[in-house]
């Protein structure tokens, strides 16, 4: 079951943020996307120093509730799905969003500002589309 | 040729062929036609270029992301890397250019990039009192931009051009500062 989707920029901003399944409710969206970008942020740093071998990357992480799935690109860009724990790893479709949705939706469209929300609903439906397309979706 | 550069010119080729392709003459006239309207406008040779230089940067900042996702390339280790890709990659994959490295300096932080051939090019004739314009800017504000989005900063300009009468096409790229991905809060 996938819970939900972030994109973060180099900045911290969180470029795009969806919900599929929540059954939380939460103080602060803002806070919450500083919380979680101040995370990967860490994960990343700790992982690479923490590392036998270089340039490991962070991949995911497991928790009783949930799993985490990231990827990031050397622009900076950091993609994040949040899924129950029996999902295997999602980081190939989170390499599909970047350059499939992403680069072709995003990066190509005149109109979309570096460095702001995505806006506009193309790249919502998209990866709406692509996601629910998923078979992990509904478990 | 080394093996990595060999490796990368075999990645340029398969991005290349998976790239959508416009005829290039088309480009060539479009691209011609926007620099005279940027002629018309500023009239300064040393103005347009730097216009030129301008929309390449804004082009660079969202091209590296295309680059990065349908190019298939590993991280750079060194400068050197990131020289060898602009080159067989990037050059390849986005103008169907084949270009070379050249002049590494001592310190890996300088090198030169000459581009076999030029579409740009193509029917252009630069008449006397636009003598010093920089026809191909455009190129060196796309890997300033490029390389900025990667945390590199650069300065990048053209050292010999077709257009001006020289023998070839060659783009110096000098590294400036590597930037360190600082966090960006200030309490956590």
């Amino acid at each position: 079951m996938i819970f939900g989707f972030y994109l973060f920029n180099r900045d911290g901003i969180c470029l795009y943020h969806e919900e599929w399944k929540r059954s939380r409710t939460v103080s602060s969206r803002e806070d919450n996307h500083k919380l979680l970008f101040g995370l990967l942020f860490m994960m990343k740093a700790f992982v690479s120093k923490l590392s036998p071998k270089d340039g490991c990357e962070f991949h995911s992480f497991k928790t009783a509730a949930f799993k985490l799935h990231y990827f990031d690109t050397p622009s900076g860009l950091k993609f994040v799905l949040t899924t129950d724990d029996k999902t295997p790893n999602l980081r190939d479709c989170l390499k599909h969003i970047y350059s499939s949705i992403y680069v072709e939706l995003v990066a190509k469209s005149p109109s979309q500002e570096i460095g702001k929300q995505i806006e506009g609903s193309h790249f919502s439906q998209s990866l709406n589309k692509y996601v629910q397309s998923l078979s992990y979706f509904q478990s | 040729m080394s093996q990595q550069a060999k490796n990368l010119q075999r990645a340029g080729d398969i991005a290349f062929s998976k790239m959508e392709k416009v005829n290039s003459e088309l480009l060539s006239l479009t691209y011609g036609a926007m620099v005279s309207q940027l002629v018309k406008e500023f009239e300064d040779a040393a103005e347009v270029s730097r216009q030129l230089e301008k929309m390449g940067y804004s082009i660079g900042q969202r091209l590296i992301d295309e680059l990065l996702a349908k190019a298939n390339v590993s991280a750079c280790e060194d400068f050197k890397d990131t020289a060898q890709t602009i080159a067989k990659v990037g050059f390849k994959m986005f103008m169907g250019i084949n270009a070379s490295v050249a002049n590494v300096n001592e310190e890996g932080t300088e090198f030169s990039l000459l581009l076999e051939d030029n579409p740009l090019n193509d029917f252009v004739e630069l008449p006397e009192h636009l003598a010093d314009l920089r026809y191909s800017c455009i190129y060196c504000g796309v890997i300033r931009g490029a390389l900025e989005m990667v945390n590199m900063r650069v300065e990048c300009s053209f050292a010999k051009d077709v257009l001006a009468g020289d023998d070839s096409t060659e783009i110096k790229v000098i590294l400036v500062d590597k930037l360190e991905d600082e966090f960006p809060f200030k309490d956590a």
